[in-house]
């Protein structure tokens, strides 16, 4: 299994490979494979730390930093091995205009623009386009409406250019952002903010008052769409800050159809455990990750005692387990193959079984994991295997080395070009368009 | 069944809601009741006109049944919701039950009170943001805890181990050249011992820095070896040494002064790195003395955690 | 063989009186050998040291540390920066504010009393209750105080204290236990003015590191060694055991303590991102299921 992490002490992207049964906590336990540092140009620090990263179609990792950059790196095929040094390289870095201080929330690969969405915490969009993996084009900035803090951005996965984002005090809107047929062909030097008129289809209202006649606080922290939307209207599912998980379908009123109170500290990250989009796993800000079902309802799952009203019970979508090992929050969480992987600030990385709920492989990263992406749920094949590709490793070596003693005099940009040459490498292109 | 025959089965036989207490004055379970009290008056089973006010799920209702649905057990009873302002529920409660006997009037009207009350101190409670949350915590964590404590404090060895720290700071030099907290013989003796130690870790340190200045490692380990081998070397610390003794003779501010010293000295060092290797004997035997001090910066005084 | 026998022996003893008599027989006896042996064994070893050097290395006895879980934290390295860089990096001097929790009765005042005798530029202010600590934190920061510090008491007792970086966290929160004021301690000095110096015992895995790095932060950097005083804070076991002493190198090889009080325990139970935000780590009761293994 191959990872990538973003670190919180140092900035930098650890890339971490280990197959199943790793368990560093134990000495005589399989022990990673290998944990390596990368992308710590530009000068990456614990002040510029990544907080969200993108794999962008398998070719570039996209990464967030804090205080206005969006750093863009090569990742590389993996049909042979390549040596460190010619890992993850720097593509273009992109330093945003009067973002600074702002805290981003969302990171978005957006198919029809050829390239991502970052969303800020002020309600600040930065859309960059990679259009044929030109990284020249000035990145557009368009504010949000609502002018309130924003804590997510998503996209529906449906229907391209809606939106649907949401904060403090800030209750979701689903916007149209572009219209359906606005190719990334328009999407040239010229387009600016005035391209991109943002639309509200649709606002949410707060759910009704509690027991007590009390305003129930707004704080939506995550927000997904379902894959499967109605004919009409919008159907998606939003966390919130104080525990509560919401789903809307935008035919049915302003008001969500389902509100459960799952936890009681705020949701960090919420994310579909299953295809169907049947149950989600959350975490929240303490210790707790759990798996929740969306279409079981455990009736009486909640008690909440008033001295005027008596004991109030309401439905909880049902708990289907939770997954316990992690001293700390976990913001790194993703789902695939029946696996779901977790970092935090506990400075580990797991490896949990989504059925068994068993960890079935974990490292001690020695950072804070602000996000992570996964690269290859599969292990590393072993044997015969590894003899070809040890092989390939060292003709490789050779090769280079020999390149190199012919041309020790010659610059950098010369050696780059012998390699390419040398080399049948796909990000060819690339490299040379960052040389040029 | 007439009213008057079920109070005399509650009250002379039994009553499933009843509370009997010593004090003379029995208790009613009942739902519906509106003083808590078991009375022939507000007894809600012997009466077939009754009124009452209850919270459901946060809201108020007035609740009142009659004699004509008292056939009816599932629609016995009436409720009108009350409004969330009191006095307006007040004027509801009035008009609902006009003729009806006062005693219940002002029985549904204390209740309303009471459960508006309720509510705001509820409210007021539920705005508050508790700083501190409460855990139970057992007897016998709490006692495993106080053992474990306990032999922990025996296992620790304070005394030893601080006496051990404040022998390894002296040794080390930590606490400078002329140290104001030992007896001038006694650092005159550990200095006699110091003096061999420090030489050897000095090379060490050497060694170590050159290996990490990176690409030119190779042209600089053969002048290791000859700052190695060379004997006067020996004598040029010493003469570093006495040098310094003799500079920081004040106290004090000196510390302070002292610190600002490495700091600059860092600066130089890490620009020196980055030069390269160019650097002739002299230079290097200077980054060497810069080591030394490094060691001996105050600041080392409290990381003994990091080592 | 000979235990099991004594022990079928006294079984067939009917009388429990006899019995009894019997057992304590055999175990003064048992008692009596095991004396004779040792006071051979420290003979011998008088006349010959070596025996004993040899004894010992040979008999290490096994010890809770000993025996420790292993940690993947303790070994390796520290990587980047924490929220304590500044303090060792700009030479910032801490600057302390301390409170206690609300309605805090005259056990927190004493204690915050204790407290001050040792901690340097430390300012006091009586909790208002309608300040929370975020709020305090914030009016904090903004006057350039580094620290904020909060007793915790509980029914009268002091149950804890809260440590907050500033400005951006994090948030520690600590219990507090065995607190022994510098009256109840036999032989106490008098301690002066002075910063004292500082020792940190046994701050081992990652977390220790954070815990002993935040401890390193509420003191100056450069203590007046003139005063000869120490400050201690030696974890074992999860438990931190504070202790001050005044010191003497009596020669190159012994130092003379003497205790200036206080004395008090604290036990990590939460860590906290930022100012009271995410958790690290918390401490629960079933993590000491296992005796050995330990967290800082």
């Amino acid at each position: 299994m191959k990872f990538l992490v973003s670190s919180n002490d140092t900035g930098v992207v650890k890339e971490v490979i280990f197959n199943r049964g790793t368990d560093t906590s134990k000495q005589d336990a399989t022990q990673p494979k290998s944990i390596k540092n990368f992308c710590s140009e530009p000068d990456a620090t614990r002040k510029n730390r990544i907080v969200h990263m993108l794999d962008y179609e398998s070719k570039f990792l996209v990464a967030v930093r804090l205080g206005g950059e969006v750093s863009v790196y090569e990742i590389n095929d993996d049909e042979y091995e390549v040596e460190d040094e010619y890992k993850y390289n720097l593509l273009h870095n992109y330093k945003l205009e009067g973002i600074n201080e702002d805290m981003p929330v969302s990171l978005l690969a957006v198919e029809e623009l050829e390239g991502v969405i970052v969303a800020y915490q002020s309600g600040k969009i930065v859309i960059i386009s990679f259009k044929e993996d030109k990284f020249d084009r000035a990145p557009v900035v368009v504010q949000l409406p609502g002018n309130k803090t924003i804590s997510d951005f998503t996209a529906n996965p449906s229907e391209a250019g809606v939106f649907a984002y949401g904060g403090e005090e800030n209750d979701v809107r689903v916007i149209r952002l572009f219209e359906k047929d606005f190719l990334a062909d328009s999407f040239d030097s010229k387009v600016t903010d005035k391209h991109f008129k943002p639309q509200v289809l649709f606002t949410a209202k707060n759910v009704k008052n509690d027991h007590l006649d009390l305003r129930v606080p707004v704080w939506i922290t995550q927000l997904r769409f379902f894959t499967e939307q109605p004919e009409s209207g919008y159907k998606f599912i939003t966390a919130t800050k104080y525990g509560q998980i919401r789903i809307y379908d935008t035919n049915h009123g302003r008001r969500p159809v389902k509100d459960y109170t799952v936890c009681e500290r705020p949701i960090l990250r919420m994310t579909f455990a299953d295809e169907d989009e049947t149950e989600v796993i959350i975490s929240d800000s303490h210790n707790l990750i759990a798996k929740h079902s969306l279409v079981k309802v455990d009736e009486k799952a909640l008690k909440t005692n008033s001295a005027s009203a008596g004991t109030i019970i309401k439905p909880v979508a049902k708990l289907l387990g939770k997954f316990v090992d992690q001293f700390g929050a976990t913001y790194g969480i993703r789902v695939g193959e029946g696996l779901l992987v977790t970092g935090g600030l506990d400075r580990y990385l797991r490896v949990f079984d989504l059925d068994t709920r068993e960890v079935i492989a974990k490292a001690y990263l020695g950072v804070e994991i602000a996000d992570l992406i996964v690269l290859e749920y599969e292990d590393e094949e072993e044997e015969e295997e590894v003899v070809d590709e040890e092989l390939l490793k060292l003709q490789q070596r050779r090769r280079r080395r020999e390149l190199r003693d012919a041309e020790e005099e010659s610059d950098e940009e010369e050696l780059w070009n012998q390699l390419d040459e040398s080399e049948e490498s796909k990000s060819k292109d690339v490299k040379r368009k960052k040389l040029h | 069944m007439s009213d008057e025959v079920i109070w005399q089965v509650i009250n002379q036989q039994f009553c499933a809601f009843k509370l009997k207490t010593d004090k003379g004055q029995n208790f009613c379970r009942n739902e519906y009741n509106v003083s808590g009290l078991c009375t022939r008056q507000s007894c809600p089973l012997a009466n077939a006109r009754y009124a009452t006010v209850k919270n459901v799920g946060g809201k108020l209702y007035l609740y009142m049944k009659t004699a004509e649905r008292a056939h009816m057990p599932s629609r016995m009873w009436e409720r009108i919701r009350l409004s969330k302002n009191y006095n307006k529920a007040l004027g509801q409660i009035d008009n609902h039950l006009q003729y009806w006997q006062k005693f219940l009037i002002h029985k549904c009207k204390q209740r309303l009170t009471r459960l508006t009350q309720v509510a705001i101190t509820e409210r007021r409670l539920a705005l508050q943001d508790e700083e501190r949350h409460y855990v139970g915590v057992k007897h016998k964590v709490k006692r495993r805890e106080e053992n474990r404590e306990r032999k922990a404090l025996a296992a620790a060895k304070i005394e030893k181990a601080i006496e051990k720290e404040l022998l390894d700071r002296l040794k080390s030099g930590a606490y400078g050249d002329k140290p104001l907290n030992v007896d001038e013989n006694i650092w005159k003796k550990v200095l006699g011992k110091v003096d061999e130690v420090e030489q050897e870790e000095e090379f060490d340190e050497e060694e170590d820095f050159e290996l990490e200045s990176g690409e030119e490692d190779e042209s600089d380990i053969g002048e290791v070896e000859y700052v190695e081998d060379d004997g006067d070397d020996e004598l040029v610390d010493l003469e570093d040494l006495e040098r310094w003794l003799d500079d920081s003779s004040s106290e004090g501010e000196q510390e302070d002064s002292e610190d600002e010293e490495d700091s600059d000295d860092e600066g130089d060092k890490t620009s020196k790195r980055k030069a390269g290797s160019g650097d002739n004997k002299a230079k290097k035997r200077r980054r060497a003395r810069v080591e030394i001090e490094y060691e001996q910066e105050p600041e080392s005084l409290q990381t003994n955690i990091v080592s | 063989m000979a235990g099991g026998n004594t022990s079928e022996a006294l079984k067939n003893i009917k009388n429990k009186q006899r019995r009894q008599k019997i057992f304590g027989e055999i175990k003064h006896d048992k008692n009596k050998q095991k004396h004779k042996l040792r006071a051979e064994r420290a003979k011998e070893e008088r006349l010959n040291p070596e025996l004993k050097e040899e004894r010992l290395a040979n008999n290490i006895p096994a010890t809770i540390e000993s025996k420790r879980v292993y940690d993947e934290t303790i070994a390796a390295e520290v990587e980047g920066e924490d929220e304590f860089q500044q303090y060792f990096s700009s030479g910032v001097e801490p600057k302390l504010l301390l409170t206690t929790s609300e309605n805090a009765k005259k056990p927190a005042y004493e204690f915050a009393d204790m407290i001050m005798d040792f901690l340097p530029n430390v300012t006091f202010i009586k909790r208002k209750k309608e300040y929370s600590m975020k709020d305090i934190a914030k009016h904090a920061k903004n006057r350039d105080f580094t620290d904020l510090l909060v007793i915790n008491e509980d029914k009268k007792k002091v149950s804890g204290i809260t440590f907050i970086h500033l400005p951006d966290g994090p948030t520690f929160y600590f219990s507090i236990t065995s607190i022994v004021d510098t009256k109840e301690i036999e032989g106490h000095g008098r301690a002066t003015d002075h910063i004292p110096e500082i020792v940190l015992n046994n701050f081992n895995t990652r977390m220790g590191k954070t815990v002993g790095r935040m401890f390193q932060t509420i003191f100056p950097h450069n203590p007046e060694i003139v005063s000869r005083q120490v400050i201690t804070l030696h974890n074992q076991r999860d438990f931190i055991f504070f202790r001050r002493h005044r010191y003497i190198f009596r020669n190159e090889e012994k130092v003379g303590l003497q205790e200036l009080g206080p004395q008090f325990t604290l036990k990590l139970r939460r860590m906290q991102k930022g100012i009271r935000g995410e958790t690290v780590w918390e401490h629960r009761p079933d993590m000491e299921r296992d005796k050995r293994k330990f967290y800082l």
